[in-house]
């Protein structure tokens, strides 16, 4: 699904190049469940920012699903992430002014989906996470755990094939963080793709592999074994 | 007050990195501030600051009116004023005006170079009337007022200055008006004028109460002075009694008519008063626009400093601390954008004094007034101060520890502040809405008088006004072999091609009436008689002039003083008496003409007497060989539109009239494209400045939807980053950006056009073949403001565009 080839990242400084990754090569196959671990600083981030299409200024050879993304243009790359892939961020990143059901009909908005069926399809999943009490609801009227409940569901309602997770539990408490990650976990059995940025054992333990990643480079678990069944 | 310095400093230093936003405020203020105490100014001058006479609000004038016939405001018989003044007890005094042209022969030292001079013939009595005493000399004495001893004369201060280089001595001194001498006794102060502010000569008027002549026809204007305690009312109803024993005493002259008083305010500035009441209403609008758009531009400013506020609290400033800081900048930008607007304000002045129409009357003693300077200013700093503290105010309440971690960012506080600043934006666009409509009425009201039929062609005409009045030409039998011998001369000067003459030009006033009937039809009763404009015209005008031709025939030159009394009517008289037939070979009463008889001959195409705006009066064209009057307008057609410009042929036209009598004096030499563009001046000045407006307020409409949106997109950084990162296209953040900007215009745009529609019916009086309510300007307004809302939101949609996700996201 996803493999990436000397793939580097850096700024011109006045002191020469910085590097944030570095020949970084790495491949991930459509049904893992992939975590990414290392310390502050290391480029997870931004490793996560690449796989997702947003960040493209990278050197190296990315290629997903058959696409050659290093020699995409902004706008085609733009077109990979609305159909393939699913955001979840670690301070949730809903939208202040809509509400819990504007939040979710978002992705669908942006995916020409008619609003008949968007509109089926952010009833279904309000009730799909149990959350139809707070359709119209403001994201500051929630806690925490539910704020990234609704962002979860706003990443997964347009069914995308992967779902990039940047330190989803790292906001919440323990029992709302194992609630999110039970989440992932079955999305990942329904089909789902996953790789997810975090500091937590406990939460990489949920995936079928960690890649190590150190200053900009990684240092274990680069290619997978196949997943788990 | 070292904090104080610390603060100012600051906050001169933060302007000063923000060059965008201070100049955007600057201008904003200077352009509303200005443009209001210009106007507030020139309003103060003409309308609300008191006349230069002792105890103006009891300073009335007088007109007759006959309701039966409709009409209102017609000057008064010389018999109706003498008899007004003997029997009013209610009016203190009263004086009439007569204005006349007389030319200027000789000074005190002997002849000087001829000049028509605008004299006003006046009762002895209108100057301890007005309260004005002379600078140089004394007033008329009452014995001077009486027939056969008004040889005497006050001057202006311009003419004294320009004619008789301010010669303290003057008075006692000789003068030749006409071809008599008068003794000047006075010079009067700088800029004193009742009815005109050309007029550079006062005589008596000695009106002679025997005069049976003078006293049936009505030409004087009259100023009266109300007792004090007098209520204008209770003036009325005497006069009213005074009236109707007239009307009893000599209804020839008085059947109908009756006197009416007015305020002499009302009087002089009643015309202009509507349009500069237009004027002050879109400036005033002006003025609040600008204020919105600091206002907003503060609101948008006092978000992005949240942060900086929060830290400084944090670090331990109060709120009374904060509010002086934000106070001092917000003073600081209003001080500043007063001064510019102060210097806006003084050349606009300049501007409009200079160049003004001359119809607006006092419009030369426009000067800014410091109280009304400090009422913008004090509108501005009010604003500034109210918008400028807002920041220090919402922080006091607001959680320093989540603004702090919100950094710019908007949180709940942010949207209610986006909230007012759209509502502000929506109201700005309203006002604009309402300036542009009423500018966009009041041009295309100028393009269709600019485009109307005046009835004749103007271009490539030259005019000159040649005064008989005085000089050797003067006699009726010299009249006419005059001005044939002159207009035999001009006709040959290459680039002439042919040359005619008429006692009052079109667009320039009505001049001279007569009531008239039809012949052999019963008389009218003397209250009902008609009333037509008169003229007298040499056979070549109406070739000249280019107003056709519509039945019958033109003058000839054996339409002479022996011939037949002949005639030419207008097409407004022949449908009004003939409305079915043909009045060739009608035969008409013309009072003015002494009561004789005179048969139409012909039928012209009626042409505009006095405003392109007014309606067609029945108008009586005499040969000038049968009605040989005085002064004469000289129309001389030139080679054409492509030709040489007609002025270039005035010195030559000149130096042939000189070279058949050296002392004649030659006036007004204008072209008749300038007759007609004075004839629309007030409407080009009202028109002109209004579109001013209009672009100040598309400009201040701009800026305001800009400021709002750039900081919209400033403040939705973050949720655009979140947005393209579930998928957004640029074109959905296209959308999501211009599209709040056509909200915001949109509604502003729905209620600025209720509020225009109600509101522009006040000028439907200033509007020429054009509706209040026209429909193509209340479409082409939103269209237009809808292309400048969206061409103010690209700029920042493009920034939007260009937003990094990751660096967006990055943001918390």
């Amino acid at each position: 699904m996803i493999t990436l080839r000397n793939v580097e990242k850096f700024y011109e400084g006045g002191f020469g190049r910085s590097y944030v990754l570095r020949r970084i090569n790495l491949e991930i196959k459509e049904g893992e469940f992939v975590t990414i671990m290392g310390p502050s600083g290391a480029g997870k981030s931004t490793l996560l920012s690449i796989l997702g299409m947003l960040d493209g200024a990278w050197t190296g050879e990315f290629d997903f699903f058959n696409h050659q993304v290093h020699r995409m243009k902004p706008r085609e790359r733009a077109e990979l992430n609305k159909k393939y892939i699913g955001f979840v961020f670690q301070s949730y990143h809903l939208i202040d002014n809509l509400t819990v059901y504007e939040n979710l009909d978002i992705p669908l908005s942006y995916r020409n989906v008619k609003s008949s069926e968007r509109a089926a399809a952010v009833c279904d999943t309000l009730d799909r996470f149990h959350i139809v009490g707070k359709r119209d609801l403001f994201p500051s009227q929630l806690s925490g755990g539910q704020q990234q409940l609704v962002a979860v569901a706003r990443a997964v309602i347009a069914n995308p094939k992967l779902i990039l997770a940047d330190e989803p539990t790292g906001n919440l408490h323990s029992s709302q963080g194992k609630e999110i990650m039970e989440l992932f976990k079955k999305l990942n059995d329904e089909g789902a793709t996953i790789v997810q940025v975090t500091h937590s054992e406990t939460n990489a333990a949920y995936g079928h592999r960690v890649v190590q990643l150190a200053d900009g480079w990684i240092v274990g678990g680069a290619s997978g074994g196949g997943v788990k069944g | 007050m070292d904090s104080l310095g610390r603060d100012l400093r600051h906050g001169a230093r933060l302007l000063w990195k923000a060059p965008g936003f201070t100049a955007v405020a600057l201008a904003a203020l200077a352009l509303g501030m200005g443009a209001t105490s210009a106007i507030f100014s020139v309003v103060d001058a003409v309308l609300l600051r008191p006349l230069p006479f002792r105890d103006p609000q009891r300073l009335l004038a007088i007109w007759e009116g006959n309701p039966a016939q409709n009409l209102e405001k017609i000057f008064v018989a010389p018999g109706n004023f003498l008899e007004w003044r003997n029997q009013s007890r209610a009016l203190e005094s009263l004086a009439a005006i007569h204005d006349v042209h007389i030319n200027l022969t000789g000074g005190p030292n002997g002849p000087i170079d001829p000049e028509e001079l605008m004299v006003e013939r006046v009762s002895a009595s209108l100057f301890p009337l007005l309260g004005v005493q002379p600078v140089v000399g004394r007033a008329f004495l009452p014995e001077e007022d009486q027939p056969g001893r008004t040889n005497c004369a006050l001057l202006s201060d311009s003419l004294w200055q320009r004619r008789f280089g301010g010669d303290r001595s003057i008075a006692g001194k000789a003068i030749r008006l006409y071809d008599q001498s008068y003794t000047v006794v006075g010079v009067l102060p700088a800029g004193f004028s009742v009815l005109d502010a050309t007029v550079d000569v006062w005589i008596p008027m000695g009106l002679d109460p025997h005069d049976v002549h003078a006293a049936g026809l009505r030409f004087l204007t009259v100023i009266a002075r109300l007792k004090p305690g007098v209520e204008i009312g209770r003036a009325q109803t005497e006069m009213d009694v005074i009236g109707s024993r007239l009307e009893q005493a000599n209804p020839a002259l008085d059947r109908g008519w009756r006197p009416s008083l007015f305020p002499l305010r009302e009087e002089l500035v009643g015309n202009v008063q509507q349009a500069l009441l237009v004027l002050l209403a879109a400036v005033g609008f002006l003025l609040l626009m600008a204020c919105v758009n600091v206002a907003n531009l503060l609101l948008a400013r006092g978000a992005t400093r949240r942060k900086e506020i929060a830290i400084r609290t944090a670090l331990g400033a109060g709120r009374g601390r904060m509010v002086a800081q934000l106070l001092s900048e917000s003073m600081l930008l209003a001080l500043t954008g007063g001064a510019l607007g102060l210097g806006l304000a003084r050349g606009v002045v300049a501007l409009v004094a200079r160049f003004g129409p001359a119809s607006i009357p006092r419009l030369a003693e426009a000067r800014i007034d410091a109280r009304l300077f400090l009422f913008a200013l004090a509108v501005s700093v009010a604003t500034g101060v109210l918008f400028g503290i807002a920041p220090a105010i919402e922080s006091s309440g607001a959680n320093i520890n989540a603004a702090l971690r919100e950094g710019g960012r908007g949180g709940t506080t942010a949207r209610s502040g986006r909230m007012v600043r759209s509502v502000l934006v929506v109201v700005e666009v309203a006002l604009a809405v309402v300036v542009l409509i009423g500018a966009g009425l009041l041009i295309r009201s100028f393009v269709r008088l600019r485009s109307a039929d005046p009835g004749f062609q103007p271009a490539g005409l030259l005019t000159l006004r040649v005064p008989l009045a005085g000089g050797r030409n003067v006699a009726p039998d010299r009249r006419i072999a005059f001005f044939q011998q002159v207009a035999d001369r001009i006709a040959t000067l290459p680039g002439v091609r042919a040359v005619g003459a008429v006692n009052g030009l079109p667009l320039t006033g009505l001049g001279l009436g007569s009531g008239f009937a039809v012949d052999g039809r019963p008389a009218p009763a003397p209250e009902q008689r008609p009333m037509g404009v008169l003229r007298s015209v040499t056979p070549a005008y109406f070739r000249v002039m280019g107003i056709p031709l519509i039945a019958g025939r033109v003058f000839t030159d054996s339409d002479t003083s022996q011939a037949p009394p002949a005639i030419i009517v207008n097409q407004t008289l022949a449908r009004r008496f003939w409305p079915a037939g043909n009045p060739i070979g009608g035969r008409l009463v013309v009072d003015q003409n002494k009561g004789r008889v005179a048969e139409i001959v012909g039928v012209v195409a009626d042409v505009k007497p006095e405003r392109v705006e007014n309606q067609d009066w029945p108008t009586i064209y005499n040969p000038y060989a049968q009605v040989p009057v005085t002064t004469m307008i000289m129309v001389v057609r030139t080679a054409g539109p492509k030709g040489a410009p007609p002025l270039s042929l005035a010195s030559a036209v000149e130096r042939e009239v000189h070279q058949l009598d050296p002392d004649q004096p030659v006036a007004d030499i204008r072209s008749m494209e300038d007759v007609v563009d004075r004839a629309i001046a007030g409407a080009r000045f009202n028109t002109a400045l209004l579109a001013i407006f209009a672009g100040i307020a598309f400009l201040l409409a701009a800026v305001g939807i800009y400021g709002v949106i750039s900081c919209d997109v400033s403040e939705r950084t973050h949720e655009i980053g979140i947005r393209v990162a579930l998928g957004a296209q640029p074109g959905d953040v296209l959308k999501l950006v211009l599209g709040q900007g056509a909200l915001l215009a949109g509604y502003g745009t729905a209620a600025g056009m209720v509020a225009a529609f109600a509101l522009t019916r006040l000028m439907a009086s200033m509007l020429y073949g054009v509706r209040a309510t026209d429909a193509y300007t209340f479409a082409a307004i939103p269209v237009l403001l809808g292309v400048v809302a969206l061409a103010a939101s690209y700029l920042p949609s493009r920034r939007a565009l260009a937003l990094d996700p990751v660096m967006a996201l990055r943001e918390e």
